[in-house]
C-alpha cells in the first residue's frame, strides 16, 4: 500500500514536470505567434498601407485566437485589454508598448517600430530556445526529486 | 443621424457632452462644421453662423482625434493628410491644419496639428431640381456648377447624381469622387463611383472603361483641363463644380476661362447662399 502511494506521488511529480515543460513550450509558441503577427503588420503597412482594423481582420493565428488577443483587437478593444490573455508578462508588456506606438506615425516610422519590436522578440525567443533543453532537465529533475523526497517522507 | 454617432466616437467625450448640454437637438442636427483649435476656443457653424464654444483642446487631444479619424492608422492616410484632409464616413471630411513637414519642395506630412475642421454634409432633397430640369431640357449638356467655398456645390452635385440615376430618368452616371464626399450613402441606382482617384486619372478611367452617359466630378483644377477636353470630344456630358461667385468672377478666373474654352459646358449654374439653404441660377453659355 505504501509502495503504491509512493509510486502515485512520483507519478504526480512526473505529471507536474510534463505540465511545466508544456507550459514553457507554449510560452515560446506565443512569442513566435506574436512575432508572426508583428511581421504581418509590417508587411501590410509596407506593401498596402492597410489600416489597423483591416490588418486585424485579415490575420489569423490559432494561438492568438485562443488567448483572445486577435478577437479583442478585431472588436475594437485597445491593446491594454487585448493583451490580458497573454500569460508571459514580458511579452504582454512588449505587445502593449507596440500597440501604443502602432498607427501613431507615418509609414517609415511605423516600419521602424515594427522592426524594433520584431528584433526584440526574435532575440528573446532565441535566448529562450537556447535555454530550453537545460530548463527542461532542471524542471524534470526538480519535480522528480521533489516527488521522491515527499514519497520517502510518507514511506 | 448616423454621422452623430460617428462623431461621438472620435471626439473627446467631454466635448460631445458640452454640445449636448449647450445646444438643442435641432441645432445639433443643423451643424455644418466643428472646428477645434489648439489652445484656443472651438467653434461650430450652425445654419451659416459661427458659434464660439468655450472649450480648449491640447495638442495630445487633437492628435488623438486625428488618429481616431484615421482608424488608428495615421500611415494609411498620409497622402490625404498631405493634401490637408482625411475622408470620413457618411461623406464627412476632416480638414487638418498644422505645421507642414517639407522635404525638398514637397510636403510629406503635417507635424504639429493646430486645428481640426469637421465638415458635415447635408442631403438636401430637391437641391438640384433646376439643374436637372435644365439638363433634361438640353438633352444632357455639360454643366459647370459655381459657388463660393462652402456654398453648396457638393450638396447640389449629390442631389443631381441621385435624381438623374434613379427612377424614370435612370441615366448611367460615373462619379469621380476624389475626396470621398460625393458618393456616400445616398447613392442613386445607376451610379458607378471612382473613389479616391486623382481627378485627372479618374476622368480618364470613367471615360475609357465605364461607358457612362454622364460624368460628375467635384472641384476641377488646372490639372484636369486635358481630361475635360477629352470628355468634350467624346460627347459625354460632364457636370462639374468650380469655385466662383458669379459669371464675372468665373470669366476673370484663368481656370474658369480655360474650362469654358474647352467647350465642355453649355450650362452654368450659380449658387447663392441664403440664411436657410441656397438658391440656384441657371444660365446658358454660348462661348
Amino acid at each position: 500500500m505504501r509502495m503504491l502511494g509512493f509510486a502515485l506521488i512520483v507519478m504526480g511529480g512526473w505529471g507536474i514536470s510534463l505540465h511545466l515543460v508544456r507550459e514553457m513550450k507554449q510560452n515560446i509558441s506565443t512569442w513566435v505567434a506574436c512575432g508572426d503577427f508583428v511581421r504581418y503588420i509590417r508587411l501590410q503597412i509596407d506593401c498596402f498601407l492597410s489600416p489597423q482594423d483591416q490588418i486585424f481582420h485579415s490575420f489569423s493565428h490559432p494561438i492568438l485566437e485562443g488567448n483572445g488577443l486577435l478577437p479583442a483587437l478585431r472588436s475594437g478593444e485597445d491593446m491594454e485589454v487585448a493583451v490580458k490573455g497573454i500569460k508571459d508578462k514580458q511579452l504582454a508588456d512588449m505587445m502593449l508598448r507596440f500597440g501604443r506606438e502602432l498607427g501613431q506615425g507615418y509609414r517609415e516610422e511605423q516600419l521602424r517600430v515594427c522592426d524594433f519590436y520584431l528584433a526584440q522578440m526574435v532575440t528573446h525567443r532565441e535566448c529562450e530556445e537556447e535555454k530550453m533543453p537545460s530548463q527542461i532537465k532542471i524542471k524534470r529533475t526538480v519535480c522528480m526529486v521533489g516527488a521522491m523526497l515527499v514519497g520517502l517522507l510518507f514511506l | 443621424m448616423e454621422w452623430m454617432g460617428y462623431l461621438k466616437g472620435v471626439l473627446p467625450p467631454w466635448f460631445w457632452q458640452m454640445i449636448e448640454r449647450d445646444f438643442t437637438k435641432e441645432k445639433q442636427e443643423k451643424m455644418e462644421e466643428i472646428r477645434l483649435r489648439l489652445d484656443r476656443c472651438a467653434s461650430l457653424t450652425i445654419g451659416g453662423e459661427n458659434v464660439r464654444v468655450s472649450c480648449l483642446c491640447d495638442e495630445k487631444e487633437l492628435q488623438g482625434i486625428l488618429v481616431r479619424c484615421c482608424r488608428g492608422s495615421l500611415y494609411a492616410y498620409r497622402e490625404s493628410i498631405k493634401n490637408g484632409y482625411v475622408p470620413l464616413p457618411y461623406g464627412m471630411r476632416l480638414g487638418v491644419v498644422g505645421q507642414a513637414v517639407v522635404e525638398g519642395q514637397q510636403v510629406t506630412g503635417v507635424g504639429r496639428v493646430s486645428a481640426l475642421v469637421f465638415r458635415i454634409p447635408r442631403r438636401v432633397v430637391g437641391a438640384a431640381k433646376d439643374v436637372v430640369a435644365f439638363w433634361r431640357a438640353r438633352r444632357g449638356c455639360g454643366i459647370l456648377v459655381c459657388a463660393t467655398v462652402a456654398g453648396g456645390k457638393t450638396t447640389l452635385l449629390k442631389d443631381f447624381i441621385v435624381q438623374i440615376s434613379s427612377g424614370e430618368m435612370g441615366v448611367r452616371c460615373a462619379v469621380v469622387d476624389t475626396r470621398g464626399e460625393l458618393c456616400p450613402d445616398t447613392l442613386g441606382e445607376l451610379v458607378d463611383v471612382l473613389e479616391g482617384y486623382p481627378r485627372g486619372v479618374g476622368l480618364e478611367i470613367a471615360l475609357r472603361t465605364m461607358s457612362p452617359q454622364v460624368i460628375v466630378c467635384d472641384e476641377l483644377g488646372h490639372g484636369e483641363i486635358e481630361g475635360v477636353m477629352e470628355i468634350c470630344h467624346s460627347g459625354i456630358p460632364l457636370v462639374a463644380s468650380l469655385h466662383a461667385r458669379d459669371r464675372d468672377d468665373l470669366l476673370k478666373h484663368h481656370l474658369g476661362r480655360q474650362l469654358l474654352d474647352t467647350g465642355a459646358f453649355q450650362g452654368l449654374c450659380f449658387i447663392d447662399r441664403l440664411r436657410e439653404g441656397f438658391r440656384t441660377r441657371m444660365e446658358v453659355y454660348r462661348g
